[in-house]
């Protein structure tokens, strides 16, 4: 193998090295998760069986009192899935608000130990003034920060709210 | 120094597989995207590194390095400049290398589109995945390396195969490569191992979502089957075009006047066919009804392993002889993770039994969903046959130490009726309601085309009359036709009536709103004209063979092929030509020329016969010279093949394309992936799995 | 009753032109034929190159074989003593269709067992899921008792899929 080689190899090995890398020296952004309830999945393939069913009878290959009969199934099927998303949901947004609010109050004066919410530029007990605290930890950064040093969480930059878009 | 390159990127790319499934795995336990993050793009790095290592074998080949052991045993001087760069995938060492670059473009492909979605299914994807890809960039490393080069000891009589240089030993670089299997010499071999390749490793998506639902414990929900849909269909329309064009290579080149031979490696590729075909239609069951759960884990683990197996076969060479088992560590290798892959999945599957929750409730026994259930049976029954058909000779020299021989007639015996079954079961399935159909309506739908088809038949098997034989299987083809063509304008009508609209935009809606149904039906037509061309074949075909004088006719039907003359010359990529000029007339009518020809290639000793064809749409004439006079040219032996129907089979692939396209075609990006997803109402649930 | 009539025919119209094909073969001058070969050869495989039916191999080998079994059938062997000697001479590898006697007729056997399993396997799965269907208590629902504000969403979404 000659010397050529050899390098090249090393230049390869140089340009993956930093890409594999790369996760770990930034955070990675949030992605989507697709994961489904059973009641979206019930939800849909009712839909899916009364667009089905509706061909069927007009094709002409299903009798009228069949039709009927499955047709009342399928919608009860589909109102009862629908009703245990909209449950569903309450939930999520229940979970959501609480957890908004354990964040608000996540944070605490690092000077007399106050509770603070996100929102506090002064500490309402003692007076400190926070600098570019975390919008989900509460954390103090410096001023030239994006990013909190303690959750990895982006820092509102100049008005510009990188997470409104999260939830 | 470009093969020492391939070489190296050929390692690092196995380092980044094995990296990126550990990785991804220890990500996915522990739930740190990062190193998932990180798992990914080492995943997607593998593909550009595999393709510099493909590159320099491809360059090699190419410009004749024949210091490269691979180079030397199927690439040579007198082969064209295209011929040398197909012979990547002309041996064992290059294929498998073929083989790993194709997977990891999959995988490229699923991480770049998919990335964004699925977060919970990803890490596994990964790792399952990679682990198959790192397998068998492993393989190619440490067991059939392309790259691996001849070394002469002084003193030895053989040569010494080695990557690097031994000590004390010579280079070795002949003057001119051994060439090509000259039966590979051919434009068929551009697209069938490509194609066939696609489609096996395509079904690594689907596997690996598989497996990684299972892993999770999502898989109750269809979200794997969801993401995996087209994904399928892809590799399925691969691999169907790969038996196509395997099936049209052997017509052409083989010169035995037939296109499926029932051989173990043609095998190989239907079984997974069958059962990915069988998984198809299952996974329409789970979407639309919420059943077969369980039932579409199992498909999908067989048609992977069955795949892999496929691979086994082909490349191992172990169904001729058990004894080229062993010969290299590729055998146990590839046997070791066939089993691993087959019972690793299976056992993770039965751990996992409880989290399948099925729906499973019918009506009655007239149903679609019946339908179905017969049609998965009878796939697999034909899979078994098949299977057991191609690995009986192995059982019988293990057992009782007979060689045996399972041919063609068994194949079409066993598997004819099953196949015959499908077909009609192709023509009925459709006309069924889902859960429940009532008798009195299905003999109305059933009515029309039962009475056209039979009319229609009996005109056109009057026209075979010499062969009554194959009047059932005449009538069986119209009226699948018909049904389905009934179907398409049954629906045509119901939205003429209920909307208002005019015929062609009805067709157009219809077809377009409905893309998987009808894509799907105009697959089924597709299969339909396959299946002709085997009907023709079983009952249809006609041979005879006599020697001629220069100036005499041989006689078949109502051709006769005159021989005019008998040439030898020189031609290409090293071969001797011996072609005959032959004239066919039909009915006493001169109809065409036809030059078939026997061309010796002098290196690998081997003779390969040219059929000359003249295809109509009634069938083709398909002559052979299969002897000769050596001294004077006067007299030559012709074997003509009359082959019926057998044009409609290419034509089928054809068609069977079309349809997967219209199945699979999205109509634009935002509607990516299903052409029915409701819109998400407000926060999805899934928040909270992973935050 | 006209479908078993009609197979019946064709039944006899398929034994007739067998006997007259046989008929024709007895009286043709030029017996034994390449044709006559080639209908032999065909049941036989080539009992040294894998997978090739003997009718259709190119080597030296195979070529002596056709001959042999065109002096054979001058001769006046018939066909059975002809495969039987090749059975005999080169073992049962050289037989495309394996026999279905002895160890070898598992072959036929497996399938034909697998697929009537199968027949059986799925009547039995499709009365289970009826089963399951008839036991399951259905909510007797009419359309009136959703409510009208759930009804119209469907009816929506319907017309979103559709």
């Amino acid at each position: 193998m000659n010397l050529g080689a050899i390098f090249v190899g090393l230049a390869l090995v140089i340009l993956v090295l930093p890409v594999v890398f790369d996760p770990f020296r930034r955070p990675s952004p949030a992605r989507r998760s697709a994961a489904r309830t059973p009641a979206a999945d019930s939800h849909e393939r009712a839909l899916l069986a009364l667009r089905d069913l509706e061909f069927d009878y007009q094709t002409d290959k299903i009798t009228e009192a069949d039709y009927r009969a499955i047709r009342a199934e399928l919608l009860a099927q589909a109102a009862r899935a629908i009703e245990a998303r909209k449950k569903e949901e309450e939930i999520l947004e229940e979970i959501i608000r609480k957890r908004r609010q354990r964040k608000k109050e996540a944070a605490i004066c690092p000077q007399c130990e106050a509770a603070l919410q996100e929102s506090d530029r002064f500490c309402p007990s003692c007076g400190h003034a926070r600098i570019n605290p975390c919008p989900a930890c509460g954390h103090e950064n410096r001023t030239e920060d994006r990013f909190c040093s303690h959750c990895g969480q982006q820092l509102e930059q100049d008005g510009n709210n990188g997470e409104k878009h999260a939830h | 120094m470009l093969t020492d390159v391939g070489l190296l990127a050929l390692v690092l790319a196995f380092v980044l597989g094995v990296y990126a499934t550990l990785a991804s795995y220890y990500g996915g336990r522990t739930n740190q995207d990062t190193w998932v993050e990180s798992a990914r793009n080492a995943a997607i790095l593998t593909f550009p590194l595999l393709t510099i290592s493909v590159f320099a074998v491809v360059y090699a080949l190419y410009a004749l390095d024949f210091s490269l052991a691979y180079v030397a045993d199927v690439s040579s001087r007198a082969m064209s400049p295209f011929l040398r760069v197909t012979a990547l995938w002309g041996g064992q060492q290059g294929s498998v290398l073929f083989w790993a670059w194709l997977m990891s473009g999959f995988v490229m492909v699923v991480l770049l589109r998919k990335w964004e979605r699925d977060r919970e299914l990803m890490p596994y994807v990964i790792a399952v995945a990679m682990l198959t890809t790192a397998f068998f960039i492993g393989v190619v490393v440490f067991i059939t390396n392309p790259f691996t080069r001849m070394w002469h000891f002084p003193g030895a009589a053989e040569l010494t195969m080695a990557i690097f240089q031994p000590a004390g030993a010579m280079p070795y670089i002949p003057e001119d490569g051994s060439g090509l299997n000259p039966l590979l010499r051919h434009f068929g071999m551009i697209g069938h191992p490509p194609t066939t390749y696609l489609g096996f490793t395509g079904f690594v998506i689907p596997y690996a979502f598989a497996i990684a639902a299972l892993i999770t414990g999502k898989s109750s929900g269809d979200e794997w089957i969801r993401a995996t849909r087209r994904w399928t269909l892809v590799a399925w329309i691969f691999l169907s075009i790969g038996l196509v064009l395997g099936g049209r290579w052997a017509y052409d080149v083989l010169g035995w006047g037939g296109f499926w031979g029932w051989d173990p490696v043609e095998n190989a590729m239907l079984m997974p066919w069958l059962t990915g075909t069988a998984f198809l239609h299952s996974v329409m069951m789970t979407e639309k009804r919420g059943m077969l759960k369980k039932w579409n884990m199992v498909l999908i683990i067989l048609t992977y392993s069955l795949a892999l197996f496929g691979t086994f076969i082909t490349r191992t060479g172990v169904i001729s002889s058990v004894h080229a088992f062993s010969k290299t560590a590729l055998g146990p290798a590839f046997f070791g993770f066939i089993g691993l892959t087959f019972l690793g999945s299976l056992s993770l599957l039965f751990a996992r039994w409880d989290t399948l929750k099925s729906d499973h409730q019918l009506e009655s026994f007239l149903s679609r969903e019946a339908a179905f259930l017969l049609q998965n049976m009878l796939f697999l029954a034909i899979t078994f046959a098949v299977f057991w058909g191609t690995v009986f000779p192995l059982i019988s020299e293990l057992v009782t130490g007979t060689k045996i021989t399972v041919g063609p007639p068994y194949f079409k015996r066993v598997t004819g009726p099953l196949f015959a079954a499908l077909v009609l079961l192709m023509g009925i399935a459709p006309l069924f309601a889902w859960r429940k159909q009532a008798v009195r309506k299905l003999g109305k739908a059933i009515w029309v085309p039962f009475a056209a088809s039979l009319v229609l038949s009996g005109v056109w098997g009057y026209a075979h009359r010499m062969h009554p034989a194959v009047y059932p299987a005449l009538w069986l083809v119209t009226f699948v036709v018909l049904a389905i063509l009934m179907e398409f304008w049954k629906g045509v009508r119901a939205r003429i009536r209920g909307r208002g609209e005019s015929p062609w935009v009805a067709f157009q809606k219809l077809i377009g709103r409905n893309r998987r149904r009808y894509g799907g039906y105009i697959i089924h037509l597709g299969v339909v004209m396959i299946a002709l061309g085997f009907i023709g074949d079983a009952y249809l075909k006609s041979e005879t063979q006599g020697t001629l004088q220069l100036g005499e006719s041989l006689q078949i039907g109502e051709y006769s092929l005159r021989f005019d003359s008998l040439d030898y010359y020189p031609g290409s990529d090293g071969r001797e030509v011996l072609e005959a000029t032959t004239s066919l007339f039909k009915n006493g009518e001169l109809v065409t020329q036809l030059n078939p020809r026997r061309d010796y290639f002098v290196v690998q000793q081997q003779p390969v016969t040219i059929p000359g064809v003249y295809s109509t749409a009634a069938g083709d004439v398909y002559a052979l010279l299969v002897g000769w006079e050596e001294i004077g040219f006067q007299s030559s032996t012709f074997k003509i093949y009359i082959n019926p129907l057998i044009g409609w089979t290419w034509l089928g692939g054809l068609v069977m394309i079309l349809g997967t396209l219209i199945a699979a075609w999205s109509p634009s990006r935002d509607r990516e992936g299903a052409t029915y997803t409701l819109k998400p109402r407000q926060a999805s649930l899934s928040y909270l799995a992973g935050d | 009753m006209l479908r078993k009539i009609l197979i019946s025919l064709l039944i006899l119209m398929t034994a007739g032109l067998a006997v007259l094909t046989v008929h024709a073969q007895e009286t043709n001058p030029d017996f034994p034929s390449d044709n006559d070969v080639n209908t032999i050869a065909k049941q036989l495989y080539c009992p040294v190159c894998p997978n090739t039916p003997l009718d259709v191999c190119e080597t030296q080998a195979c070529k002596d074989w056709r001959a042999q079994i065109k002096s054979q059938l001058a001769a006046g062997w018939t066909e059975e003593e002809i495969i039987d000697y090749f059975v005999e001479q080169y073992g049962e590898r050289v037989l495309a269709e394996p026999r279905r006697s002895g160890f070898t007729s598992l072959v036929w056997l497996l399938p034909v067992i697998a697929a009537l399993l199968g027949v059986v396997i799925v009547w039995q799965i499709l009365s289970t899921w009826r089963t399951a269907h008839a036991e399951a208590a259905v909510p007797l629902t009419t359309e009136q008792q959703i409510s009208q504000e759930i009804l119209a969403q469907i009816e929506n979404e319907l017309r979103e899929i559709d």
